[in-house]
């Protein structure tokens, strides 16, 4: 085969170009024409740094010195000035020849490649997400600039850097365990906290994401997002329901204040009375002492009856949202729940019956439960106030890992189209000013906190709610089996 | 002491032990009386009985004050002087004033105040030396 090395030279896609070691061009292909539509003799005899941009010099002079240095060819990438005034990014490979003392540059035009690469950079810098990358030996591979603000550092800083050497000491603690896991193949989800320098508090959600090559790990991907304006919303949120749950709370009280007031009133007036009498006894000093005491242990036994109530009452009406769950009588809190409200029904001629077959301990919040017990009950006494018929049963059955209660009124049912809306907040059929709506729906929620239901049963001819509770909190995986 | 000797006085509560401490504070002035825990029994006994006062409870499981005095007002002829003595704000002075009701005691109420009410309203005494 017979080739030309000036063909060779001519017909390179790539520029080539021979310079003097002062970097003055000497000889140049017809690819210059084509890269940056400049004639051959339009450069020959000019600095090769006249073509290069300004910000590009330092570097390109560094480069040529090293290469007559060590005699090696080097490789560096660089922008040369387009007759249109714009820039090209060329890939220089520069060779020494020492003997002729020349250099033979081939200069790639990597314009569109490079421009490419700008674009898919902005595109990761504006993306409203922290992005890195980090091989497996915890080398830095990209950090778009959300990622590296967040490690109060800069893209260009992080790159090639030890995930030791960015991270702070802390925060590389806090993650090492999640490192670890993802170089295992696992996922990661963890959410971090940060304190900008005003001081201000950000919520930053991080996924560890597994690079993985030919089935095994090569490092690692972080996809993180700012989630502070979820978790403020969602702050907000739990707020407005704790202060809705104390509000209502405080209403079903409201609703049982002029019921409690009697239930204090009487007990309170027999002491009154007692003590007035047996005061009047011990002064005419004309008295049976056995009648006395036995006096005394009536007042004794109503003192008892009002401390009841104000325990009862002290049960209901603590905020308990903080408590931890723990075991206590169910008997007890129906109870205790009754003890503000007997009176009450009693009054009304309402008959309670109770009907404890299992008094067993549940893991609760004893206070949320009198809540829920109180609504029901309070919906209970307005629907059969008016009847002729008037009871109101408590029942509890242990069924399985689960207490049932249910609470039944001799009212005759909620009619279809009704049922579906009770549980919905703010409706109510009771009479303006007598219902906040809120009763059934937060005692739903109540519940629903403990990991159990509260249902209206549609197969009861009466009126019958069904709470169930697990037992021990542990329990919940069962039921949502 | 015997400032109410003589009047025949019907107490009408469901708590036992109040309706005993009330008829004994009676019974200390004199006072001949009885007691009933319902608006139904209350009934029966002043269809029966002639009593000079009525003190009734207002709200009691079978029977409620304000019926047996509605019943009192409508059927007996000989009108007693009628009581009402309630925990509850449940009266207006209306319904007192319509209902004959001669004086309304909220609970707890002051054992004094309570014998000079009564007798005033029965014997026009007010005095008294307690």
């Amino acid at each position: 085969m017979k080739w030309q090395n000036e063909s060779f030279f001519e017909l390179s896609q790539d520029l080539l170009f021979v310079i003097d070691f002062d970097n003055i061009i000497l000889e140049v292909n017809s690819a210059c024409d084509k890269i940056l539509s400049r004639e051959k003799e339009e450069v020959i005899q000019l600095p090769v740094l006249e073509l290069i941009h300004p910000q590009d010099i330092t570097l390109t002079l560094n480069e040529f010195s090293n290469n007559l240095n060590n005699g090696k060819s080097t490789n560096f990438i660089c922008r040369f000035l387009h007759k249109d005034s714009s820039y090209r990014w060329m890939n220089l490979n520069v060779s020494v020849d020492f003997k002729n003392k020349l250099k033979y540059v081939v200069a790639r035009d990597i314009t569109d490649s490079r421009n490419a690469e700008d674009e898919l950079h902005r595109v990761f810098n504006n993306i409203p997400a922290l992005i890195g990358h980090w091989d497996k030996n915890l080398i830095n591979k990209f950090a778009n600039t959300g990622y590296a603000d967040l490690l109060d550092n800069s893209p260009e800083n992080i790159k090639g850097k030890h995930i030791k050497d960015i991270l702070h000491d802390r925060t590389y603690q806090k993650n090492i365990s999640f490192i670890n896991r993802v170089l295992a193949g696992e996922s990661q989800v963890f959410e971090r906290e940060k304190i900008l320098e005003d001081g201000s508090l950000r919520h930053i959600f991080v996924r560890y994401i597994p690079d993985i090559k030919e089935n095994s790990v090569v490092g690692f991907f972080v996809v993180a997002t700012d989630i502070t304006v979820l978790k403020n919303l969602e702050k907000e949120r739990r707020d407005t329901e704790t202060k809705l749950i104390a509000s209502a709370k405080m209403s079903s009280l409201g609703e049982m204040a002029g019921g409690i007031a009697h239930e204090i009133n009487n007990p309170l007036s027999i002491i009154y009375g007692k003590t007035g009498q047996i005061k009047r006894k011990l002064e005419s000093k004309n008295f049976d002492l056995s009648n006395v005491l036995n006096e005394l242990s009536k007042i004794e036994i109503m003192s008892d009856r009002i401390s009841k109530i104000v325990k009862g009452l002290l049960s209901f009406s603590r905020n308990s949202d903080e408590d931890t769950l723990s075991p206590c009588s169910i008997v007890q809190i129906i109870e205790d729940t009754l003890e503000l409200c007997s009176e009450k029904f009693r009054h009304s001629g309402i008959q309670i019956d109770l009907k404890f077959e299992e008094n067993i301990q549940i893991e609760c919040r004893a206070s949320q439960i009198s809540q829920v017990i109180m609504n029901l009950l309070n919906n209970a006494y307005d629907a059969v106030e008016k009847l002729d018929d008037r009871w109101i049963e408590i029942k509890t059955i242990l069924v399985g890992q689960f207490l049932t209660l249910t609470i039944t009124d001799s009212g005759s049912g909620i009619s279809q189209n009704i049922q579906e809306k009770i549980m919905q907040p703010f409706y109510t059929t009771k009479e303006i000013g007598k219902g906040t709506g809120l009763g059934l729906s937060i005692s739903k929620g109540l519940v629903e906190k403990h990991q159990g239901t509260l249902v209206y049963d549609q197969s009861c001819e009466n009126t019958r709610f069904i709470v169930s509770l697990p037992v021990k909190q542990s329990y919940k995986e069962v039921k949502s089996a | 002491m015997n400032i109410l000797a003589g009047k025949k006085i019907l107490i009408v509560d469901d708590e036992e032990l109040l309706r005993e401490i009330l008829m004994e504070e009676l019974g200390f002035y004199g006072a001949e009386v009885t007691g009933a825990e319902n608006g139904t029994d209350a009934f029966e006994l002043i269809q029966k009985n002639k009593f000079d006062a009525i003190i009734t409870d207002v709200r009691m499981p079978g029977g409620n004050g304000l019926i047996l005095i509605k019943n009192i007002n409508e059927k007996i002829k000989d009108l007693p002087k009628i009581f009402i003595c309630s925990g509850y704000n449940d009266i207006s002075p209306e319904e007192i004033k319509s209902l004959n009701i001669s004086y309304s005691f909220t609970k707890p109420f002051d054992r004094q105040n309570f014998i000079e009410v009564i007798s005033q309203a029965l014997t026009n005494v007010r005095k008294i030396n307690f």
